[in-house]
């Protein structure tokens, strides 16, 4: 489904020095796969997930979405590939504070080329997927922070995208919602969702299919977590 | 389509820091509308007064034809005996327009000069005998007379009575002669004066073609309404009303300009988020492009009625001028709103060339 070949992504600071974020890592994601990213501050995780949603390309190696070499395609190909095969969520949201929750949901899905009907339609049916449909009509203002989060899955999931990739998206949250966040990911996942997830929190990670350990942007540790376990 | 009502649904909720934009814009294009207006209406209310003037009273032999009297040209400061009477009976109560002319181009020592008929009474003025006249500072000197010597106007001899002291304005270079008292007539409106004022400077025949051209810089004096006297300076920004539109559509540009910039600067993030969701550059442009273009069409909306107000507060004339000048609006807002779309596309265009890594590290 995903899968990154030997990417390496080297930042230049302002004083000249180089900072290797990804250093030749290699990585595979299989369809309905749910991985969780782990590792320190600073490894990589990031920059591992931004390369294969396609916001930054590495600078040497390949990501491949299904068939498609992501970074071979133009600026408005790549855009609309991170318009309806990615979505994103993000540790503090992003969510537009100026639209309610069903316009947030819906914007990518308007992006994407709906119609405003069509789309707040779609992110209808996602709410009632997330149990957010009685604050459809709230500003991101209004919500809990459980309750963005949420939205900002819903967003990230409305065009239907082959893999979700998130980044720290408990880190905002406390436990109690971490948790709730983690069982929302399991279920969409259960539905056959590819899902990324980076995060900090051991426990959480145990929830994935998979635990990729990154350090200093190398792949250190590939190992099965606890709901590959227990299916197996 | 989506990134317009994007960005349009932001500047709804997000009011507060759109008013200062706005006001920008809007302050400049009320300035020059309000000069554009005031400018207009002036020209319009001079106009006016010129055609409620009718033609000039030509010197005739008494009995002549209504044709041959009625005439644009010249007139004799001292009309023979019994003309007025007879171009009365002749042409009736139409002179009546024609009674109020109080100036004419004239001929004066073979060039032709502004020559004023000033009532042996009027208000606080030397008064001229007939046969008398008084010279502008200028008129004397480039005439080469003094206090009485004789000067000859129109094929006849005046004696300069007085040389009037400089008033550094179109007197300066007049002459001024009395109106014969057999020559006034009761006039069946208010007497109306009209002067034309020039620089000290300016030569006769520029200024005689400048009102030609437009009449700006020529000023009207209603004794039944006051003195409506226009200052240089009214005149000067009258006269430069098109470098006013330059500058202050530059000011605009600047303003929206450095808005969008600071804008842009504030956005990085949600430009980032943009990104992520699949924006593309194209997007990331045109929200910024359609933000500043609503502001600069406001900033038109709301300056052309701040304009329409102080035009209005400042001259009441001008209110006749304000709702022929619809073309003037759409072409105000227009303009706004093409500075706006200019103003924010280079900042636009560089906010979908950043990278947007950096944003989405803290993000
Ligand atoms: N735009 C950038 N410019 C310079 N250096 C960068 C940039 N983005 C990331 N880095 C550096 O690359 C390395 C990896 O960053 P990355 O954000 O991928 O780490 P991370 O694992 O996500 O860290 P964290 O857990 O703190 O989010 C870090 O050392 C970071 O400082
Ligand atoms: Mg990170």
């Amino acid at each position: 489904m995903i899968v990154a070949d030997h990417i390496t992504k080297t930042f230049t600071t302002d004083d000249g020095s180089t900072v290797r974020a990804l250093d030749e890592v290699t990585l595979s994601v299989d369809e309905g796969e749910f991985v969780a990213v782990v590792g320190p501050s600073g490894s990589g995780k990031s920059s591992l997930l931004f390369a294969l949603g396609g916001i930054s390309g590495p600078d040497s190696g390949k990501v491949h979405l299904g068939a498609t070499d992501v970074y071979s395609l133009g600026p408005s190909r790549r855009a609309a590939l991170r318009r309806t095969e990615v979505g994103f969520v993000f540790q503090t949201f992003n969510l537009v504070p100026w639209l309610d929750v069903v316009d947030n949901v819906a914007f990518p899905a308007m992006l994407a080329g709906r119609s405003r009907r069509e789309a707040r339609s779609l992110a209808h049916g996602m709410l009632e997927k997330l149990g957010m449909v009685a604050r459809a009509r709230h500003y991101p203002a209004q919500l809990s922070v459980g309750e963005r989060q949420r939205v900002g899955i819903g967003r990230a999931l409305v065009n239907r995208p082959k893999v979700l990739l998130a980044d720290e998206p408990t880190g905002s949250l406390d436990s109690a919602n971490g948790t709730q966040f983690l069982d929302l990911l399991s279920e969409f996942n259960g539905q056959g969702q590819t899902i990324v997830v980076v995060t900090h929190s051991a426990a959480l990670a145990e929830r994935a299919h998979r635990i990729v350990s990154i350090v200093a942007g190398r792949v250190t540790d590939d190992r099965p977590g606890r709901l590959r376990r227990l299916a197996s | 389509m989506t990134i317009m009502w994007f960005a349009l649904r932001e500047l709804l909720s997000r009011r507060g820091r759109a008013y200062g934009a706005v006001l920008v814009v809007a302050s400049a294009v009320a300035l020059s509308v309000t000069v554009e207006l005031v400018s207009r209406a002036r020209e319009a209310a001079i106009a006016i007064q010129f055609d409620a003037v009718g033609p000039a009273l030509r010197i005739l032999p008494a009995g002549a034809s209504p044709q041959s009297i009625v005439q644009e040209g010249t007139t004799s400061p001292a009309l023979p005996p019994g003309t007025v009477e007879a171009v009365r009976r002749t042409a009736g109560p139409a002179l009546a327009a024609l009674e109020q002319r109080r100036v004419a181009w004239l001929p004066v020592a073979g060039r032709r000069n502004l020559v004023m008929w000033v009532e042996p009474t009027s208000g606080g003025d030397a008064v001229l005998l007939a046969g008398e006249v008084a010279l502008g500072p200028v008129l004397a000197s480039s005439l080469g007379v003094q206090p009485g010597q004789m000067v000859e106007i129109l094929g006849e001899p005046y004696r300069v009575a007085t040389i009037l002291p400089s008033r550094a304005d179109a007197d300066d270079t007049a002459a001024f002669l009395p109106t014969a008292p057999r020559t006034r007539v009761e006039a069946q409106v208010q007497p109306t004066e009209l002067r034309l004022f020039l620089r000290p400077d300016a030569s006769i025949s520029s200024v005689a073609s400048a009102i030609e051209i437009s009449v700006a810089g020529i000023s009207v004096l209603r004794p039944d309404r006051g003195a409506v006297v226009e200052s240089e300076a009214q005149d000067a920004l009258a006269s430069h009303r098109h470098l006013i539109w330059w500058v202050t559509g530059i000011v605009s540009l600047l303003c929206l300009a450095v808005a969008s910039h600071l804008d842009a600067q504030e956005r990085r993030r949600e430009v980032a988020m943009l990104v992520a969701i699949g924006a593309a550059g194209y997007d990331i442009t045109l929200a910024g492009v359609v933000r500043s273009a609503a502001l600069g069409a406001a900033g038109g909306v709301v300056g052309f009625a701040l304009g329409a107000l102080a035009t209005l507060a400042l001259d009441a004339r001008a209110a006749s001028s304000v709702l022929p000048a619809l073309p003037l609006a759409a072409s105000a807002i227009a303009a706004a709103t093409l500075v706006g779309i200019a103003a924010a596309l280079p900042t636009g265009a560089a906010a979908a060339l950043r990278d947007p890594v950096a944003e989405l590290q803290d993000v």
